[in-house]
C-alpha cells in the first residue's frame, strides 16, 4: 500500500526543485529547450494536492485488492490545461513500463533431452536395405588430437533407394552420441544448422552405391568433445526423412583418448583454451579467427615435437590451401603457397617417416595434394609430382 | 510503508509538453511498453483516455470517463466540476492519470477522483498486464450505478470478434449480450493471431456488483447508453471504425464511498519490435520481404506477427559484399562480423538480427539457407544471431504456382525463424492434424510455399511471445542447442514433433 506522506513545503519545494533540475540535465542531454516549467510556493501546494489525490486513489485500489502492487516511488506531474483544446499530448507515456523479461522459466536438462532424442529415434522402424557405418582411423589418441569419423551408407538392396546422403550433422539428417569416460551421454551438437526444403537433398543410390563422409566431431557448439581422458563410445544415428531411410543406426565405435606426454598435455590445454582454435581446426580455414591462428602458432613454438603442433600446422597449412573470403577486407585471399609449404611439409615428411598420428583418409589426401598443389605454383612441378606419387603410396598401406 | 519521494509541478502548453515529458520518460530510464498518448478532459464526457496500447498493440480505443445514476437520477463527470488534475504518475511498469471532479448532486456533492491505471506484471510471472478504469468516490449515501463505456481496439485487421469467456474455455462467438455475475469475462480476440489467450480481457468484478453489455455499433450511429446486442449480429470491423464497445456498470447498493470500475488485462499481440538486417554480395538481389503466392500475402513482417514479435523492417543495407561463387561457414562468419551494424544489436525494445544473402554455399545446390551464429562460433559474445540466405540455389523449378522470390522469403524467414531459436520440430503450424514435415508445415518445416502454412508453430508462438527473452531473443539469449539437443525449456520441448512423424503429427498441438 502506498503511504501518505507527511509533507514540509519547503522540503517540497526542495524536492520539486531537484526534479527539475533532473529533468532539466535529462533534457539538456537529450537536447531540448525546456520552456513552461514553474516552481513556486504555490505551484508546490498544487503538486502535493494533486499527489494526495493520486496516492489516495494508489490506497483504496490496492486495498480494494483491484492493485496487486503500487510502486514505491514515482513522479507525479499535474497535466492541468487551461486551453479550450485540453488535450496533453505526452510521448513520454509510450515509453512507460518494463519490457525485459526476468527468466523465470527453467532450463530443460540437455543430457535428459539427449537420451528422449535417442528414444524417440528407437521408436521409427529401422530401414531395410541399406547399411550404415562409422569408423575412425585408429582407436588410441592423445588428448586434443581431432578426432575424425568416417561414415557410410551403403545400398545393400537390389532396389535403387532414394535418401539425403549429407552426413554431417549440420544437416539434421545424422546425429552422433557419445558416451564419455565418466558414463556422461553427450550429444554432438553442430555449430551451423543448414537448410533444405522439400527433397531437395535427396539423392538415388543404385545397388552396391555407397555415400562416404568424413566428419570432423573433436569440437561442437559447446567447445571440445574429447577433452577427457579416457575411453569414449561414438554412434551415428541417421534419420532420412524419406520412405527408403526413414532410420538408420550405425556400429558403435570406441576410442580412447590418452594422456600423452606431459608436453602433450601442456600444448593440448593451449590448443583446448580457445574456442577459435576448435573452430579454426574444424573449419580448416578461418583468416579472420586471429586468437585461434595465435594461439595454434604458440603451439608450434612451445610445443614444436607434440601431437598437437602437428594437428597445429595441418590446420595452418590447409588455410593457407585455399581461398578465403575475409569478409574484414570484403576480397578473397588467395593460396599462399610458401605458407602451404612452411606447414604442409613437416606434416607430409612426418607422414613418410612414419612419426605421424594415423591420419583420417581426407585428411591424408589434403595435406599432400595441398602441398603438391604449391609446389606447382611454385614452379617446382617434378617435387609436386613427387609428392603426389608419394601419396598413392602411403594410400596403399593405410587402405 | 512506501514513500512518495519525487513531487514535481510543471506547466506544459501545447507543443512543448511533447519534448518535456519525452525528457522526462528518458530520464527515468523506462522502457516500451504501455502509452495511452491522449487524455482528454472534455466538456462533456469529463477525463476520457484515447489510444490506449500495449507494446504497439492498440488496446483501447478510448475508455471515457463513467457516468452515474445516483437514486435512480443520471450525473455526468463535465468538465466543469473538475478541481483537481489531471495529474500523470509515473514509475517504471506504471503509470496512472487521475483527475477530481466535485459533481453537485440532489443531496449534495459527489467527489470523486476518475483514474485510469496501467500496470506492468510481465516480471510478477504474468504475461498479462493490466489496465483499469476507476473511480474513488464519497457522496451521499445511496445506491450508485457508474457506466463506463470501453472501445476495444485490438488491432486494425479484420477478424477481431469479441469473445465469451467461461473458465478456461474460449468461445469465439457472441451468444448473449449481458454476462452474469461469475468467473466468465468477456475477452476481445484477433483471430487473425495463433496467440493463445485473449489480447484485451473485461472481468466482471463481483464485488461491485459488475455486470458487463456487448454493444453492436454500426459506424456514423451514435452509442451514448448500453444496449442488447442482437444475437448473430455481424461485428465485422470496418477499417478503424470501433463497431462493439463493451458497457461496464457497477451496482453499489446503499453505500457513501468507495472504488469500483474495470479491470481490464491485456496482453500486446507483439511481444517486442525487431529490425532484420540484410547484407548482400553484389551480383545477387535483396530478398523483398513480401510477395503474392497462392493468393495469400507473405511477408517475414505477417509470418513473424504470429509469433508475437513484431519487424519492424527488413532493413536492406550493405549491398556491396564482393562475390563468392560457393562460400563455405567460415567465410560467411567472417562476411557476418564484418558487415553486421553493432549499434543496433543491445537495444532491449528493437531486437536485431543479421541475414546475409550470398551466391551459393560450398555444400551444395540443395542448401537453402544456413543458421551459422550459434554456441562456440559465437566469437562476439552474441549467438544466435545471424544467418545467411543461397540465392542461386533458389534458382530452380518449384512447385506450379510457387515462385523463387516466394521461396527465398521463405527461406530467410525460416532461417531466422532459427536465429530465434526455434526448431525443425516446431514445424507443426497449429490444429491442422496431417501436417507433416515437408508437407503442410509451419514456418519451421520443410514444406514448400505450396503447402506451408504462413505461420510459426504453437511452441513457437508460446516461446516467442511469452517465455522469457532468452530463449528467442538473438544476440542475448542461450545457444541454439547444446549436447547434441535444442537449448529450451520443458514446456516447448513438450510442444516438439518428431520430424520423422508420418501421419496426424499435430494432433495435440
Amino acid at each position: 500500500m502506498v503511504g501518505q506522506q507527511e509533507r514540509n513545503p519547503i522540503e517540497m519545494r526542495e524536492e520539486s526543485m531537484k526534479a527539475i533540475r533532473s529533468l532539466t540535465r535529462g533534457l539538456a542531454i537529450a537536447g531540448v529547450l525546456i520552456l513552461g516549467c514553474q516552481s513556486s510556493d504555490q505551484e508546490s501546494a498544487e503538486a502535493v494536492r494533486v499527489q494526495d489525490e493520486a496516492v489516495s486513489v494508489l490506497n483504496d485500489a490496492v486495498a480494494a485488492g483491484r492493485l496487486a502492487t503500487a510502486p514505491d516511488r514515482f513522479v507525479v506531474r499535474d497535466l492541468d490545461q487551461a486551453s479550450e483544446a485540453a488535450i496533453a499530448y505526452h510521448e513520454s507515456t509510450k515509453n512507460l513500463g518494463k519490457a525485459i523479461r526476468t527468466p523465470n522459466v527453467p532450463a530443460y536438462d540437455p543430457e535428459s533431452f539427449a537420451r528422449h532424442i535417442i528414444e524417440e529415434h528407437q521408436q521409427v522402424p529401422l530401414s531395410e536395405g541399406l547399411r550404415f557405418t562409422i569408423s575412425t582411423p585408429k582407436t588410441d589418441y592423445v588428448i586434443g588430437e581431432p578426432v575424425i569419423v568416417r561414415a557410410t551408407i551403403e545400398n545393400v538392396s537390389d532396389y535403387v533407394k532414394v535418401l539425403p546422403t549429407k552426413l554431417d550433422p549440420q544437416f539434421q539428417y545424422n546425429r552422433f552420441i557419445i558416451t564419455g569416460p565418466s558414463g556422461r551421454l553427450m550429444g554432438y551438437s553442430p555449430v551451423t544448422i543448414a537448410c533444405t526444403r522439400g527433397n531437395l537433398l535427396d539423392v538415388e543410390l543404385a545397388p552396391g552405391e555407397s555415400a562416404t563422409e568424413d566428419i570432423p566431431i573433436f569440437f561442437d557448439k559447446d567447445g571440445w568433445m574429447f577433452s577427457d581422458v579416457g575411453e569414449y563410445r561414438i554412434q551415428a544415428l541417421y534419420r532420412g526423412l524419406t520412405d527408403d531411410a526413414e532410420r538408420l543406426d550405425s556400429n558403435v565405435v570406441t576410442i580412447v583418448v590418452n594422456p600423452g606426454t606431459d608436453l602433450d598435455q601442456e600444448a593440448a590445454d593451449l590448443l583446448m583454451g580457445g574456442n577459435e582454435q576448435g573452430l579454426f581446426m574444424m573449419w580448416g580455414e578461418g583468416d579472420h579467427l586471429e586468437d585461434g591462428i595465435a594461439a595454434l602458432r604458440q603451439i608450434i613454438n612451445l610445443y614444436p615435437d607434440t601431437t598437437a603442433a602437428f594437428y597445429a600446422r595441418y590446420a595452418l597449412g590447409s588455410n593457407m590451401s585455399v581461398e578465403f573470403f575475409d569478409g574484414r577486407y570484403n576480397r578473397h585471399r588467395p593460396p599462399q603457397p610458401l605458407e602451404v609449404k612452411r606447414y604442409m611439409g613437416p606434416v607430409v615428411q612426418a607422414v613418410l617417416d612414419g612419426t605421424a598420428p594415423r591420419l583420417a583418409p581426407s585428411m591424408l589426401e589434403k595435406a599432400f595434394n595441398a602441398l603438391a598443389d604449391a609446389y606447382d605454383s611454385l614452379g617446382d612441378r617434378d617435387q609436386a609430382r613427387r609428392i603426389r606419387a608419394a601419396l598413392l603410396d602411403v594410400q596403399t598401406d593405410v587402405l | 510503508m512506501s514513500r512518495l519521494r519525487a513531487s514535481l509541478k510543471c506547466v506544459a502548453t501545447g507543443v512543448l509538453a511533447v519534448p518535456l515529458l519525452l525528457g522526462a520518460g528518458a530520464a527515468m530510464g523506462s522502457t516500451q511498453q504501455w502509452s495511452f498518448p491522449s487524455v482528454l478532459p472534455t466538456d462533456n464526457d469529463g477525463l476520457e483516455v484515447s489510444e490506449v496500447s500495449l507494446r504497439g498493440q492498440s488496446m483501447l480505443y478510448s475508455a471515457s470517463t463513467p457516468f452515474f445514476e445516483l437514486n435512480g437520477q443520471k450525473y455526468e463527470f463535465k468538465d466543469a466540476y473538475r478541481v483537481a488534475g489531471p495529474a500523470l504518475m509515473e514509475a517504471d511498469g506504471f503509470a496512472q492519470v487521475v483527475a477530481t471532479y466535485a459533481v453537485p448532486v440532489s443531496e449534495g456533492t459527489v467527489t470523486a477522483r476518475i483514474a485510469y491505471t496501467l500496470v506492468d506484471q510481465a516480471d510478477e510471472g504474468s504475461d498479462d498486464s493490466q489496465v483499469s478504469a476507476w473511480v474513488q468516490f464519497e457522496g451521499p449515501t445511496g445506491d450508485y450505478h457508474f457506466f463506463w463505456r470501453l472501445d476495444p481496439d485490438v488491432g486494425s485487421r479484420t477478424g477481431t470478434r469479441p469473445a465469451l469467456l467461461d473458465g478456461a474455455d474460449m468461445t469465439p462467438v457472441l451468444t448473449e449480450s449481458v454476462v452474469a455475475l461469475g468467473d466468465r469475462a468477456y475477452g476481445i480476440i484477433d483471430l487473425n493471431s495463433y496467440l493463445e489467450g485473449t489480447q484485451l480481457q473485461l472481468e466482471p468484478n463481483p464485488a461491485d456488483g459488475a455486470r458487463v453489455y456487448t454493444v453492436a455499433f454500426h459506424p456514423g450511429e451514435a452509442d451514448t447508453h448500453p444496449r442488447d446486442l442482437v444475437d448473430g449480429e455481424s461485428l465485422e470491423r470496418q477499417g478503424r471504425t470501433v463497431d462493439f464497445v463493451l458497457w461496464y456498470e457497477t451496482v453499489l447498493h446503499d453505500v457513501s464511498s468507495g472504488l469500483t470500475g474495470p479491470d481490464m488485462y491485456a496482453r500486446a499481440a507483439y511481444r517486442v519490435n525487431a529490425l532484420v538486417e540484410q547484407d548482400k554480395m553484389t551480383s545477387v538481389s535483396f530478398i523483398e520481404d513480401g510477395t503474392t503466392v497462392y493468393d495469400e500475402y507473405r511477408s517475414m513482417q505477417s509470418g513473424f506477427a504470429t509469433a508475437g514479435i513484431n519487424i519492424l523492417d527488413v532493413k536492406q543495407d550493405k549491398s556491396n559484399i564482393a562475390n563468392d561463387s560457393s562460400t563455405t561457414n567460415a567465410e560467411l562468419h567472417s562476411i557476418m562480423l564484418a558487415n553486421k551494424t553493432y549499434e543496433y544489436q543491445d537495444s532491449t525494445s528493437q531486437w536485431y538480427s543479421w541475414v546475409g544473402t550470398v551466391i551459393k554455399s560450398s555444400s551444395g545446390m540443395g542448401v537453402l539457407g544456413i543458421m551459422f551464429d550459434d554456441g562456440s562460433t559465437n566469437t562476439d559474445g552474441k549467438p544466435r544471431q545471424g544467418c545467411a540466405v543461397f540465392y542461386e540455389a533458389h534458382d530452380t523449378s518449384w512447385p506450379e504456382g510457387d515462385s523463387m522470390q516466394a521461396e527465398l522469403l521463405l527461406s530467410m524467414t525460416h532461417e531466422t525463424g532459427h536465429v530465434y531459436n526455434q526448431h525443425h520440430e516446431d514445424f507443426c503450424p497449429g490444429r491442422v492434424p496431417m501436417s507433416k514435415f515437408k508437407k503442410g508445415s509451419s514456418i519451421m518445416g520443410y514444406a514448400f510455399n505450396n503447402t506451408n502454412y504462413w505461420t510459426f508453430s504453437t511452441g513457437s508462438i508460446y516461446t516467442m511471445s511469452s517465455e522469457a527473452e532468452q530463449w528467442s531473443r538473438p544476440g542475448h539469449g542461450v545457444d541454439f542447442t547444446t549436447n547434441g539437443s535444442y537449448n529450451m525449456t520443458d514446456a516447448h520441448a513438450s510442444k516438439h514433433v518428431s520430424t520423422s512423424c508420418r501421419w496426424f503429427c499435430c494432433f495435440n498441438q
